[in-house]
């Protein structure tokens, strides 16, 4: 892992505080939100391996400056999607969040982290998830950070019996960023989905691995990633797909496109597979590649310049994942704002 | 349901020790010692003894590979390197030994030969003990000599391309160990258009305990040349390690065509550290045909490398790993000019605790445009002990390309079962028919000569299956 994250390039301000994130419609009956402390998180340690580095995550257990504990109660729906808005600005640029998310069995919440603005600064955090017995949980992470951060967010994700997690992750912003979702279905009949998508433009590099573990037996795992590449930008997809002895009747699959839109990009993937168990369905595929020139052709056709037909299609491959973020506000800024503007230039 | 139950493969006919005299051998280990023995009793030239010892320090200074299988239990301090049976080169089977000749007879190498091979060289521990090719080929310029005679035969052009533009001893920690002590192998040269339409065979044999195998095989296919390669490799079982380190380069020139099959079926005390690598010019093919069934520990990972334009490598492979056996095989793709295409396929079975690996590189130079390349890996699981791991890097550095990687493991469906047992098979014979149609693409793309000794192995499988 480490050889590929440039530390050399990552800069990072002295340390100070954070006081810069909003939280929205955490008044709902079922669940509570208190800020992250030591006293909470002496009940959450864990020996499972997860984070993109062991140094990352020791610095954000060593140091963290934001962060809450957010818990939903038992058998509770929770209607509107919960949002924390982790803003960069000048003052506040340097962000270490800690956040751990317990949900009781057999309720349901939506939690959105969206971390944006700035310029400048880094940022790096631990989120944990704990889904407990027929809960459902789906948790949605954007990240839209300024030109000249760098950016690591080292997830853990325990899914209880029967319990559903769908995730997803956008990445868009940042110069450096990277991300490790580690997911360990443990219990019988476990559920863990992902739907995410990349968008890397000018000199961008992101590292993104998905590493879910099978150990229960009828577990199930979707990892689905696209992505475009654009200017000098590069990216590394690792996906790690580990069924232990023991997970019979697992089922897992694991896709990666990637549309590559400039002669300079760089695309690595790694999507591995480990099998020590027969009775299971595993399949990956991954596949890179140009626009189709066909389809170019009859959209300029229709009227529209290179540019735009190229936005279009860049569009039709990343809007059905960005359609699923559950918060209209954050999802009509990405379409309209973010990818126009990073494909046209 | 019964389980199907599929034997070991019998190894009997490959496992028959002779009692052989050894006419000279190395101690022991590894030393500048042992090197220069080697070389003084080849009476090479002295550049090639200089290069041994060079490779010899570079074996000393490079690490073991941390990643792959677990090479702790080989001790390199109690291989024997070189080792020579009292029996000269001959070529006619009547002069070789009775003791050899039978081991060989077995493994039906000299009807082989007579029925469908265009040339055979066959070697025995260390060195080369049977060489024979048909005169038409000679007569058009083909040389098929076993290396060191092409060594005092073709000086130059060996010092040109033995392990200095393909394979370099500085590549990992074998290759250097490659160098230092190699030993027999052979050398072949396809003169510009001449297309040699039998394929030409080697065959080796590790016959004593403790021992290491080191050949060396160079192919130069000239302009619009084709050859077919073949290699097979046997052992029998010994209690003490046997390594098999030995080093495969081939040239393949504009237009020209190189197949290279293998069947490995060295004894499961054999760590089988092998290297192989094609340059593939412009317009040239390499295809690499390859069944693993033996050894304990393999690393094999054949490489080619696409350095001109149209260049095209396609690899397939069966690999079956059983009881205490780790196979990691896999392919390396190297794009580095414009349209240039490769096709993988990789297959394996695992039983009985047996780990096989698929561990595999695609990577897409930035000058290498309108590439297309395809990955794909099956893995079947015959019981839940046993693993399949599958590990491919695809490293992509320009735009223009189409890339396509397919991985999926499982076991035996037990809807194709009763499909066909819904047809009238029972259910042994259909469990047998799955996994025939599973290695069907392997064995339909190895010679006739070749498919028939990889059958046979396929075949003792399943009749564990019926049975």
């Amino acid at each position: 892992m480490l050889k590929r994250i440039p530390w050399e390039e990552i800069q990072k301000p002295a340390y100070k505080e954070y006081n810069a994130v909003e939280i929205k419609d955490v008044e709902q009956e079922g669940i509570s939100v208190e800020r992250i402390d030591a006293n909470i998180l002496k009940n959450f340690t864990t020996d499972k391996a997860y984070g993109i580095d062991p140094k990352l995550t020791e610095e954000v257990e060593k140091h963290y400056n934001a962060g809450f504990y957010i818990k939903i109660s038992s058998g509770k729906e929770i209607k509107k999607p919960v949002v924390f808005d982790y803003i960069a600005n000048l003052q506040n640029d340097l962000l270490l969040d800690y956040n751990v998310i317990e949900v009781e069995p057999y309720s349901k919440v939506t939690v959105v982290f969206d971390y944006n603005s700035g310029e400048k600064g880094f940022k790096n955090g631990i989120t944990r998830l704990i889904a407990k017995e027929g809960s459902t949980v789906n948790i949605v992470k954007i990240q839209r950070l300024g030109d000249d951060f760098s950016d690591f967010d080292n997830c853990l994700v325990e899914v209880g019996e029967k319990a559903t997690v769908n995730w997803s992750n956008v990445v868009i912003g940042a110069h450096i960023s990277a991300f490790d979702v580690s997911v360990y279905l443990s219990e019988e009949g476990g559920s863990f989905t992902a739907k995410s998508v990349f968008l890397g433009v000018d000199s961008q590099k992101y590292d993104m691995s998905y590493k879910v573990y099978h150990y229960a037996p009828k577990t199930t795992s979707s990892v689905d990633l696209k992505g475009a590449l654009k200017g000098s930008a590069k990216a590394t997809f690792i996906g790690n797909i580990d069924i232990k002895k023991g997970a019979k009747k697992a089922k897992a699959e694991e896709n990666e496109t990637v549309l590559l839109l400039d002669k300079t990009v760089r695309s690595i993937a790694i999507p591995a597979l480990y099998c020590a168990e027969e009775d299971v369905q595993a399949n990956h595929s991954a596949s890179a590649g140009q626009l189709d020139e066909n389809k170019l052709y009859y959209v300029m056709s229709r009227g529209f310049s290179l540019e735009e037909a190229r936005l279009l299609m860049v569009q039709a491959v990343l809007n059905p994942v960005i359609d699923l973020i559950p918060y209209d506000p954050i999802r009509e800024i990405i379409l309209r704002g973010y990818i126009g503007r990073r494909i046209i230039k | 349901m019964r389980k199907e139950e599929i034997r070991e493969i019998d190894f009997s006919i490959y496992n028959i020790k002779d009692e052989v005299e050894y006419e000279f051998q190395t101690g022991k280990g590894l030393s500048k010692e042992v090197v220069l023995e080697i070389s003084e009793q080849k009476g090479e030239p002295s550049w090639m003894r200089e290069f041994r010892l060079k490779a010899l320090e570079i074996y000393e200074k490079m690490p073991m590979p941390t990643w792959g299988v677990d090479l702790s239990q080989l001790d390199i301090n109690s291989i024997v390197a070189y080792i020579r049976p009292s029996a000269r080169k001959k070529t006619s089977w009547e002069e070789v030994p009775e003791e050899i000749r039978r081991t060989f007879e077995r493994l039906g190498i000299p009807e082989a030969e007579k029925k469908a091979l265009a040339g055979v060289g066959a070697q025995y521990d260390s060195e080369v003990i049977y060489h024979n090719m048909k005169e038409s080929l000679a007569r058009q310029g083909v040389i098929f000599e076993d290396m060191d005679t092409a060594l005092k035969k073709y000086p130059d052009i060996i010092r040109e391309y033995f392990m200095t533009k393909n394979v370099l001893p500085t590549d990992h920690k074998f290759a250097a160990l490659h160098a230092a002590v190699w030993s027999g192998g052979t050398f072949v040269y396809v003169p510009e258009g001449v297309k040699v339409e039998v394929p030409l065979q080697a065959y080796f044999r590790m016959n004593a305990p403790g021992s290491g195998q080191f050949e060396h095989t160079l192919i130069i296919a000239d302009r619009g040349s084709e050859v077919h390669f073949i290699e097979g490799c046997s052992a029998p079982l010994y209690s003490v390690s046997n390594l098999h380190a030995g080093c495969v380069e081939l040239f393949v020139k504009e237009g020209a065509r190189i197949i290279y099959s293998t069947i490995e079926n060295w004894s499961k005390n054999t760590y089988n550290l092998n290297t192989k690598r094609a340059i593939v010019e412009k317009d040239g093919m390499v295809e690499w045909i390859s069944g693993s069934f033996g050894s304990k520990k393999t690393m094999l990972y054949p490489a080619s490398v696409l350095v001109g334009k149209g260049a095209k490598a396609e690899y397939t492979s069966i690999t079956f790993a059983a009881k205490g056996q780790h196979l990691d095989t896999g392919a390396k793709m190297i794009h580095l000019a414009p349209y240039t295409s490769s096709k993988i396929l990789a297959k394996s079975i695992s039983k009985d605790g047996g780990i096989s690996t698929y561990r595999g590189l695609l990577k897409v130079g930035p000058e290498a445009e309108g590439v297309k390349a395809s990955v794909t890996c099956e893995g079947l699981m015959l019981d839940d002990i046993s693993k399949s791991d599958t590990i491919p890097v695809i490293d992509i550095e320009n735009d223009n390309v189409d890339i396509g990687h397919e991985a999926k493991v499982g076991r035996i469906s037990e809807e194709q079962i009763y499909y066909l047992m819904s047809r009238g098979l029972n259910e042994e014979d259909a469990r047998a028919m799955i996994v025939r149609g599973f290695v069907e693409p392997i064995a339909k793309a190895l010679p006739l000569e070749y498919a028939v000794e990889m059958n046979r192995l396929i075949k003792l499988e399943l009749e564990g299956a019926i049975g």
